[in-house]
């Protein structure tokens, strides 16, 4: 479900932008920051596709992450110039945006480093349609995507190394450095290994579910038959201490034991739902 | 011998066109790679689908003496099949990034072919005869009786219907991590050398369980990685020289024998940025896609997005020239961004010469001298170094009639658009012209548009 209304929301994006883009390329009138607003976002979007892919493409990869870096050096450099930090209810305020007239825009200029609020903000202007599709994007966020991006392309080098010359007197000094170096490339390879694999845990996955805590995502998940009421009678007394640092899961097959007390429960939660397929039945 | 230069454009004509006629491409017919042979008698094509279509030249026929001949199937081969790597969980594309011939040694043709992780050797050798009059075989195969036989002949050979048959002779796997964009043909006939984004490998054509790693850029922490190899190649004379092109514009020459890893270049042929012409985008289109030495080997050419260039290799601080491809998108690269087409990877080739006289030549300058290379809307361009004229064609079926010069296209960049011109906005950016060949002694150009090869000839009076 939720797939399909990312999917929608992508394609929304996508024909948004072909109208952007076509508004940078035609229109002088664009500020220069809000250019450049929207080529980051653009490089940052297929960043992000990118990563969904099973393979994305080094080259492509590369040049767009080249550009993120030089937008953003830009925006450091800018930003070391006004030491002023800009609020985002003092934007009308702000000299570097003097082309705009529209009262109701206010861009958060990332101002770099560690005073930046790292959260992606998206401000919508009722009267500018082009801020209303930009999202503002941060120094860390810019910095952790190309890290991502480029991390997950080092591939586990699964193939034999390629035989060297062997080497002669005549070899520059930096050859024999490489059988040194090999031994660093294995932990290099490693550690590829590990961003390889890396990709596969929650923390690397979309930002829905970094958003949301552990427990949300298991909110619907009926755990009621796993409560310590039910199953803290058939607790052994010599096992008691180590089950106290149990998880309530690890009750579960005490459960199954031949306890009277659990067939009596599990009795009635068979009569329970007996009862309840009754009314929906509407016997 | 082609005629000499001097103002004498040549006249294109179309000749043929291979492929469906119709409007929905099928994938795996997308034309990927193209190129003739070192005599010009074949042209192999590779697609998406991992099969290699070669066409022969007919004999020239002196009663058509209008033309020359035209190119019919020779072989289909699938050179190579969609793989998974199940370490990676990736699939591996068949598509043929790249053929490339050897020179003819004896009877039968030998070509390289790639995808983006595994070259192989394709032998192709045309049978016309069999062995006939066994004397334990009958001819349909059955073995005979031994007790039946009474004498004894010589088995001889009787003319059969032209077979052509290709077997891969050798396959160099596993070299390769990233994706192989190059393969190049030493001058030595022995070696060659294959490239991917971040590494180039230098291999002996006998022997498939090693190679050499002469260039690697790979950092030693990836989030390091600003640029990747997008081509190379080697020089075609010396052998111990090749260049290799990068993501950022610049073109490193390196010579084997200074050290056993060529990682530190002997030259680096890159230029200045125009300040000017500065955007978000001046280093997606400085991307170098193809590079392409000259046939004396002392030029190179590069293509970018927009241009192509000539650099003299004694000189590497700019080229000697530049052309222009296609300028007027340079105020629509946030759209060809935004589609993608900004990363497309065009091709561009020498016309062909005749190394000889160019050697014995003392003013190289009276030689044909022009560079090809493709655009969108099924355009190609010519641009003839000489005259300092060029001119844009299109390879479209519409202009399909034998012998019919092809009438040169104009593309309106802003104003006023003439009658017979085309304003930018209405150029198809899906019919791209990525590859193209031009045979190496006669005015015989192969184009490929997204599922199509077209075959231009000069006009022959």
């Amino acid at each position: 479900m939720l797939g399909r209304g990312l999917k929608r929301k992508l394609s929304d994006y996508e024909e948004n932008m072909a109208g952007l883009s076509s508004a940078f390329d035609s229109s002088r009138s664009l500020p220069y920051p809000l250019k450049r607003q929207l080529v980051l976002n653009m490089c940052l979007t297929k960043l992000q596709t990118y990563k969904m892919l099973v393979e994305p493409n080094l080259h492509r990869s590369v040049l767009i992450a080249n550009t993120v870096r030089q937008i953003q050096e830009e925006m450091r450099q800018e930003s070391s110039q006004q030491p002023v930090n800009i609020c985002p209810a003092l934007a009308p305020a702000s000299h570097s945006y003097t082309g705009m007239e529209s009262p109701g825009i206010s861009l958060q200029l990332p101002s770099g480093g560690g005073q930046q609020e790292s959260h992606c903000c998206d401000l919508r202007s009722v009267e500018d349609p082009i801020e209303n599709s930009l999202l503002i994007v941060s120094d860390d966020d810019m910095s952790s995507a190309i890290s991502s991006i480029l991390k997950d392309l080092d591939f586990v080098e699964d193939i034999s190394p390629p035989t060297c010359l062997v080497p002669t007197a005549d070899d520059q000094p930096k050859f024999p450095e490489n059988t040194g170096l090999k031994l660093e490339d294995d932990r290099q390879d490693l550690k590829g290994a590990e961003c390889v694999f890396g990709s596969f845990e929650i923390s690397n996955s979309t930002s829905y579910l970094k958003d949301l805590a552990i427990d949300d995502i298991f909110e619907d998940i009926d755990t009621s038959m796993y409560d310590s009421d039910f199953c803290c009678p058939p607790l052994m007394p010599p096992r008691s201490p180590s089950l106290a640092t149990e998880e309530p899961l690890k009750t579960f097959p005490s459960c199954n034991s031949s306890s009277a007390n659990n067939i009596q429960i599990c009795r009635t939660d068979l009569s329970e739902l007996d009862h309840i397929m009754e009314i929906l039945v509407g016997s | 011998f082609l005629g000499a230069g001097g103002g004498n454009d040549i006249q294109w004509c179309f000749s043929q066109v291979k492929g469906a006629v119709d409007d929905d491409v099928a994938e795996a017919d997308i034309i990927s790679t193209v190129e003739f042979n070192h005599s010009g008698e074949l042209l192999a094509t590779g697609d998406k689908g991992g099969r290699v279509v070669i066409f022969q030249q007919e004999q020239e026929n002196k009663t058509q003496s209008h033309s020359r001949g035209e190119y019919n199937v020779y072989s289909t081969f699938q050179s190579h099949e969609p793989e998974f790597d199940y370490l990676k969980s990736l699939e591996i594309e068949e598509k043929i990034n790249k053929i490339r011939w050897l020179p003819q040694k004896n009877a039968a043709q030998f070509l390289l072919s790639t995808n983006d992780k595994t070259i192989k050797l394709w032998k192709i050798s045309e049978r016309d005869k069999r062995p006939e009059g066994y004397n334990l075989k009958e001819e349909d195969g059955r073995y005979r009786d031994p007790t039946t036989v009474t004498t004894l002949r010589v088995p001889v050979f009787r003319p059969m219907d032209l077979m052509v048959e290709a077997s891969p002779r050798r396959i160099f796997a596993n070299a390769h991590t990233y994706h192989i964009n190059s393969i190049s043909i030493n001058s030595d006939y022995e070696t060659y050398l294959s490239a991917d984004d971040l590494r180039i490998n230098l291999w002996h054509l006998e022997i498939t369980d090693r190679s050499f790693n002469i260039v690697d850029i790979k950092p030693a922490n990836m989030e390091e990685l600003t640029e990747v190899i997008t081509a190379a190649e080697f020089h075609p004379n010396s052998c111990s020289t090749f260049v290799y092109s990068s993501s950022k514009g610049t073109i490193r020459l390196c010579d084997m024998r200074a050290s056993a890893l060529c990682d530190r270049h002997s030259k680096l042929f890159e230029e200045p940025e125009d300040p000017s012409n500065r955007s978000f985008f001046s280093e997606i289109i400085s991307s170098i896609s193809d590079v392409k030495f000259s046939h004396s080997g002392r030029y190179m050419m590069t293509r970018d997005y927009l241009s192509v260039k000539i650099w003299d290799l004694n000189m590497e601080n700019r080229p000697v020239e530049t052309y222009q491809v296609h300028e007027y998108l340079r105020s629509k690269l946030c759209s060809l961004y935004e589609n993608d087409c900004i990363f497309d990877k065009f091709e561009c080739c020498w016309n062909g010469s005749d190394r000889q006289v160019e050697f014995l030549s003392l003013c190289t300058s009276d030689l044909p001298n022009i560079v090809m290379t493709g655009s969108y809307n099924n355009f190609f361009r010519m641009f003839d170094r000489n005259t300092k004229r060029d001119v844009t064609l299109e390879a479209s079926r519409e202009n399909n009639k034998p012998r019919t010069v092809l009438k040169p296209r104009k593309v309106c960049a802003s104003g006023k658009r003439k009658k017979d011109e085309i304003s930018v906005d209405s150029l198809d950016f899906n019919k791209k012209i990525l590859h193209t060949a031009w045979h190496p002694k006669e005015n015989i150009i192969a184009v490929a548009t997204t599922n199509n090869l077209y075959i231009f000839q000069d006009k022959m009076n």
